[in-house]
């Protein structure tokens, strides 16, 4: 198509005009691309959950306390209701995990741990907290129920490593960024507590997990992007972490979970859960985690679907635009249309190039759209890493691209309509 | 029979509004002929040359070119007709103005299965032969009315169509220039093209050896046939 760079010149005339239509396009697309990906994010977000963990859809079961915290009045409560729960014949196991960070003390390696930390944390949010890991605590059911990481090297975590006392030494994983600089059998203590009663508890290192080992976050383990264990450490709870202050049980509520032998034991499993903590004076609920899915689900649905309609609105507007310039630019360049077809051109020809020109802005808007979307997402969470840029795919790309095809379509119509009218005797001799 | 129109009619406009441009014109025309198109203003002899030149089709009647009927084809099909087999020059230029003078000429060959160097080859060839190479860069914008009108023949040149069709070439031109054009036209009939013009100017249909005159959408008039 030789009239091609004939018509890139043509548009370089019309710069100005042409750079407006790009920025109106550009909004519509960073509308529309918000929406499309929430909806991804959302599948990328179940195959998440199931990916990293082995929770299942219908036995795994998530325990709410809506009115729950960190009074000793609930804490109390709370402990009876924990302990009831692990002697319901059907629950195969009950417990929670936590996420919090630790500094590494009195052992050897420190200079290196702190220089690979530096290493780690240069441009995050932990950058000035050379001197701390995160850590993630686990329940015993939780970690053998629900763990799908690997070690590379060393033992896994055994059922005796979760009933250690304070004063035990306690067993810990160490993420693979840490393979060179901890080896299995070398110990480190660690503060446990707060202000006076703080005290030291000692850690010895009895495995290094596999590269690219994953875990849950404990602030949503739904909806967040799952945390990378490579710079992480995983540990049992010993008792001050697990239940010393009501602090620390208050903490834990935000994931309680229970797993199932079967399905069929929901209703009634939910029914005494639901006994047992009226009678407490506390009340618990229940969901399984399809449902809390497909709650979820719903919800971002409903609003992506609205952010989806202001986008189409936006398309719209920009529809009408992108026609009316396109047609107006056809006006002014009759002339210009006539010489080419008098030298051989075709009405395909020149429909062509309008056609051309339309998806060529398009498309140009569509990929900055794109990665305008990209940057706001990115720059939404800095430090943290944003589980929406995973929504970044071909299958978003792909349904960008429709979007885009759709809207060369809409406004090649009447464009194409109005070149199909001209007539060449009159272009020429000025009569249109 | 190179080019021949049987009772060609051409009507504008519908009902009320309906203008005879030209009635019943029948004509023949042999190859390499060169011929002037006279007569008053509105007798149709644009109508006949863009009928000619297939930039419109007759409302009536037949027109063959080269033997093949004209009128049966489609709009491409057309489009071919007037990249490959002619050429025009007008009054007003028909160049595109925010265009340089080489973009110009190259137009007829953008339709052809040429390699970027030959287009540009063959293109300063015939800049070079109408002495205006060194103005291949310029914007049509800020040439001369004689500089384009010998931009529009070498565009008209560059195609290398056998029939060249002028609707007042020298209209917009004074006499010098007027005159360098027709010399022009003259040296491509030599070279064995079909030059049809149209004029006003008695001295200037001189230069064709036949002459049409049109009036009212007949042909009054055809002198120095064969
Ligand atoms: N596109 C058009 N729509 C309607 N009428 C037209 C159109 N083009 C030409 N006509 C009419 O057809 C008739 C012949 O026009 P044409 O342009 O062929 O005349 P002409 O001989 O070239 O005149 P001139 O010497 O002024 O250029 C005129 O009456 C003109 O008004
Ligand atoms: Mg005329």
């Amino acid at each position: 198509m030789k009239y091609m760079l004939l018509n890139l010149k043509s548009m370089w005339q019309r710069k100005w005009i042409i750079v407006l239509m790009i920025v109106q396009l550009i909004v519509s697309f960073w509308v529309i691309n918000h929406a499309l990906i929430t909806i991804e994010t959302i599948r990328y977000q179940q195959k998440q959950l199931f990916s990293v963990t082995h929770m299942k859809e219908e036995t795994t079961i998530r325990l709410f306390i809506p009115d729950g915290d960190d009074s000793q009045w609930f804490v109390e409560r709370f402990r009876k209701l924990e302990k009831f729960i692990k002697t319901i014949p059907n629950v195969k196991g009950y417990g929670s995990f936590e996420e919090t960070t630790i500094s590494p003390q009195n052992f050897a390696n420190k200079t290196r741990y702190m220089r690979k930390n530096e290493q780690l944390y240069a441009n995050t949010r932990m950058e000035s907290y050379t001197d701390s890991t995160k850590i993630i605590y686990f329940d015993y059911d939780i970690y053998r129920l629900f763990s799908k990481f690997q070690l590379m090297k060393g033992r896994e975590l055994s059922k005796e490593d979760f009933e250690k006392t304070n004063k035990d030494v306690i067993p810990i994983l160490i993420g693979y960024d840490y393979h060179d600089v901890f080896h299995i059998g070398d110990r480190f203590q660690a503060l446990a507590g707060l202000g006076e009663n703080a005290f030291f508890v000692t850690y010895e290192v009895v495995g290094i997990l596999e590269q690219g080992a994953k875990w849950l976050s404990a602030n949503d383990y739904l909806i967040d992007h799952a945390n990378e264990l490579d710079r992480f450490f995983v540990a049992p709870y010993f008792p001050e972490e697990r239940d010393g202050r009501p602090m620390d049980v208050a903490v834990r509520l935000n994931n309680l979970f229970l797993q199932l032998s079967d399905k069929r034991d929901f209703s009634s499993v939910e029914k005494t859960i639901e006994q047992k903590g009226k009678e407490l004076g506390i009340y618990p609920t229940l969901k399984t985690i399809s449902n809390e899915m497909k709650e979820y689900e719903n919800n971002t649905k409903q609003s992506a679907r609205f952010t989806f309609m202001v986008g189409l609105f936006f398309v719209v507007v920009t529809l009408i635009g992108v026609i009316s310039v396109t047609i107006s630019s056809i006006q002014a360049r009759k002339y210009d249309i006539g010489v080419m077809m008098v030298t051989g051109a075709s009405k395909r020809d020149i429909g062509r190039i309008v056609v051309m020109e339309l998806f060529l802005l398009v498309m140009t808007s569509a990929i900055i759209g794109v990665v305008l979307s990209y940057w706001t997402e990115w720059q939404d969470t800095f430090f943290e890493y944003n589980i929406r840029l995973q929504a970044f795919t071909w299958s978003l790309y792909v349904k960008i691209m429709v979007v885009s095809c759709f809207i060369v379509l809409l406004s090649s119509f009447i464009p194409l309509w109005n070149v199909n009218k001209l007539a060449l005797r009159n272009l020429v001799e000025g009569r249109e | 029979m190179f080019i021949e129109l049987q009772n060609v009619t051409k009507i504008y406009g519908k009902d009320e509004y309906a203008t005879k441009a030209l009635s019943q014109v029948s004509l023949q025309i042999e190859r390499g002929e060169f011929i002037s198109i006279m007569g008053p203003s509105g007798s149709g002899k644009s109508t006949l040359l863009n009928i000619i030149g297939c930039m419109d089709v007759p409302t009536e009647g037949v027109y063959r070119l080269e033997g093949e009927d004209v009128t049966r084809l489609n709009d491409r099909q057309l489009s071919d007709i007037r990249n490959k087999k002619v050429s025009f020059i007008f009054q007003q230029f028909a160049l595109m103005t925010n265009f340089t003078v080489f973009e110009n000429v190259e137009l007829p060959l953008l339709k052809r299965n040429m390699s970027k160097k030959e287009r540009r080859e063959k293109v300063e060839y015939y800049l070079n032969k109408l002495g205006i190479f060194h103005l291949r860069q310029k914007n049509i914008s800020k040439l001369s009315g004689g500089q384009k009108q010998r931009v529009a023949i070498a565009r008209a040149m560059v195609a290398e169509t056998n029939i060249v069709l002028a609707d007042e070439p020298t209209g917009s031109l004074d006499r010098q220039n007027g005159e360098k054009v027709m010399g022009l036209l003259q040296q491509m009939n030599e070279e064995g093209k079909c030059i049809i013009v149209i004029t006003h100017d008695e001295k200037i249909a001189s230069y064709a050896n036949r002459m049409i005159y049109l009036s009212d959408g007949c042909i009054q008039l055809d002198k120095g046939r064969g």
